[in-house]
């Protein structure tokens, strides 16, 4: 006997991050946005040089666009054109800010990278403020044209590769990635073994089981797997429907965008993923659902009807009264007498059938030794050491040999991800079942490889942090 | 019903062989589901000399359900609320945790055995357990006059 625990289940982060090699064989073929942004003025209008230039492809209107630029130019009724030979962004720069443009050779993509260094400038430059408009005093946080303009952006991606990825933005136009259409979110591309699915299946807080840990959300363990996760969705092989000739290899940017952003969305509120806490107040939070299902009465399901009543009924022996030739029903605490039917459970108490009946119907353990009835709940925990076998519903592989860490191989090339997964499964790692359910789950056998630190975070650690251990997955 | 008959026996033990420190009776000589128990200190602690009355409450569905304890008589202890309640925190009676085969008067051995030995890692009071790891001499001395005041 002993006084509660609350000891729940909690799951702490001790995902990790492994090394991500370097990128298979990619190519993004084009990278632009037709739309202009809708949170500035149109004052960056399509670059005269490029429409020039690719008179095929989208212009990409942000090549040269600084957001600040304007506020800093309050006696022109628009900044020199972007596209213009005069056109030379220092010209209204303010100190800290610099603006950088590149484009690759062919021509294909362009970046253009502003950074600005300390304080943001002052929003209203002198008294007359003639031409500026209104753009100026809108925002009164900085950040806000920022964000405005990543949310156009990624609607323009979205755009540029058909309609059918246009909730994606609505999602994030809204705010609120735990809509209800978030569960939906890739219903455009169902594939009942589709990776990306069980994205779909967090939507916060559900009933939890309080003998297990809650389901994984689908946390982004590393960029690796989160890039992974992109291919296989992009991959060829899964994007039969509408052809796009601009894509034809590679991932779609706007899911990785798209997917990069919810999973930096999903954590931001709530700092949690199923478990696994990243904030002390997801970890109350996740407590206080706990304690309040445990005062309704949670514990462990009931028993289905059938499985009631196939459980073997036996005539009460010598052998089975014990020792002392005694013995009592432990339900109803009766004497029970020699040839009395008794139902037998599986860990070999038996009962009273009504008795039994009337427990299992409410939960599905021997009243004696809290065992499962059902033997394919028992066997998952008598693996052996040459097979151990992973119960899938726990987050975490608790015992990790050395032996065990995977290397991770490039995260876009499908198959030697499926190279690595069955070499992991051949070293006897791995239950068939879990192999079976991999398509679905293809981030579970990468939880645990040793060190404590997850997400991107983790994965920039292990790529440019930590020596010592944290290399220990590196090929 | 199943679970009257059960009670009745478990009750008919209680009160012909009580544990040590134990008597139990009802409350109402009708009703079986609610016991009134009363239970000694336990010598070596600091409740001991005093006499408290504990409330258990057994639900319609015992032993499907687990019953609850709960002390009538204030106590000062890191496992049982500093309210008018009086809940005391008993792992085996959480719902997850109860099996049918617990009896009665093992629920209440348990629960003066963690009158001997309060379990400050799974306290209710935060405070008193913390006093009671740290500062002992003081939990003892509250314990006893707490003790004195209410329970004698």
């Amino acid at each position: 006997m002993r006084v509660a625990k609350t000891g729940f289940g909690i799951q702490t982060i001790t995902t990790a991050a492994s090394r991500a090699p370097a990128a298979g064989p990619i190519s993004y073929r084009s990278y632009a946005a037709p739309r202009s942004l809708s949170c500035i003025e149109e004052s960056a209008g399509p670059p005269e040089r490029e429409r020039d230039t690719f008179p095929r492809s989208p212009i990409n209107p942000f090549t040269d666009h600084n957001p600040w630029g304007r506020d800093q130019d309050p006696d022109q009724d628009s900044p020199p054109h972007p596209g213009s030979a005069a056109y030379n962004p220092m010209d209204f720069a303010f100190p800290g800010y610099s603006h950088h443009t590149y484009r690759s050779p062919d021509g294909r993509f362009s970046f253009s990278s502003s950074t600005v260094r300390g304080s943001f400038p002052p929003r209203q430059v002198g008294g007359a403020g003639t031409g500026t408009g209104t753009g100026t005093s809108a925002y009164s946080n900085p950040m806000i044209p920022m964000l405005q303009t990543l949310q156009t952006i990624l609607g323009d991606i979205s755009d540029a590769h058909g309609n059918d990825h246009h909730h994606h933005t609505e999602q994030y136009g809204n705010r609120s990635p735990r809509s209800e259409e978030s569960s939906r979110r890739y219903s455009p591309d169902p594939d009942p073994t589709g990776g990306i699915d069980q994205h779909a299946e967090f939507e916060g807080l559900f009933p939890r089981d309080s003998h297990r840990a809650q389901r994984m959300s689908a946390p982004v363990e590393n960029l690796a797997d989160l890039l992974g996760t992109f291919h296989y969705n992009s991959s060829p092989r899964r994007r039969t429907g509408r052809p796009n000739p601009r894509m034809p290899v590679g991932p779609d940017p706007a899911m990785m965008l798209d997917a990069l952003m919810r999973n930096i969305g999903e954590m931001g509120p709530t700092g949690r993923f199923g478990d696994a806490v990243y904030s002390r107040e997801a970890l109350e939070e996740v407590i206080a659902q706990l304690g309040q299902q445990d005062a309704q009465g949670a514990g462990p399901p009931p028993a289905p009807t059938t499985a009631i009543q196939s459980l073997p009924k036996r005539k009460v022996n010598k052998e089975m009264l014990g020792s002392d030739g005694k013995a009592e029903c432990a339900i109803c605490k009766d004497t029970v007498e020699l040839d009395t039917e008794v139902t037998m459970l599986p860990c070999e108490h038996w009962f009273h059938f009504d008795c039994i009946e009337a427990w299992l119907s409410r939960h599905n353990t021997c009243p004696n030794c809290r065992r499962s009835i059902d033997p394919a709940a028992n066997s998952p925990r008598e693996g052996t050491s040459e097979n151990p076998v992973v119960v899938q519903d726990s987050p975490e592989q608790q015992q990790q040999s050395p032996g065990r860490r995977r290397r991770r191989s490039s995260p876009f090339s499908r198959s030697s991800r499926t190279s690595a997964r069955s070499s992991f499964s051949r070293s006897g790692n791995n239950s068939p079942a879990q192999d079976a359910n991999e398509p679905s789950r293809p981030r579970r056998s990468s939880r645990s490889e040793g060190h404590h630190r997850g997400g991107i975070t983790g994965w920039v650690w292990s790529r440019f942090g930590g020596s010592g251990g944290s290399g220990s997955g590196s090929a | 019903m199943g679970s009257q008959k059960r009670i009745g026996k478990e009750l008919a033990e209680l009160m012909e062989s009580p544990p040590a420190g134990i008597t139990v009776n009802l409350v109402d000589e009708a009703n079986m589901y609610e016991w009134k128990v009363l239970m000694d200190g336990p010598e070596g602690s600091p409740y001991h000399k005093g006499k408290f009355q504990i409330k258990l409450v057994l639900p319609t569905e015992y032993p499907f359900k687990p019953p609850t304890v709960s002390f009538a008589t204030k106590i000062y202890h890191p496992n049982v609320t500093n309210d008018d309640k009086g809940s005391m925190c008993l792992g085996m009676l959480r719902p997850d945790e109860w099996k049918p085969s617990s009896k009665i008067g093992a629920v209440l051995e348990f629960a003066r055995q963690l009158l001997s030995e309060p379990m400050p890692d799974d306290a209710i009071e935060g405070r008193i357990a913390e006093q009671y790891k740290n500062d002992r001499k003081h939990f003892d001395e509250v314990a006893r006059e707490w003790t004195r005041k209410h329970a004698s």
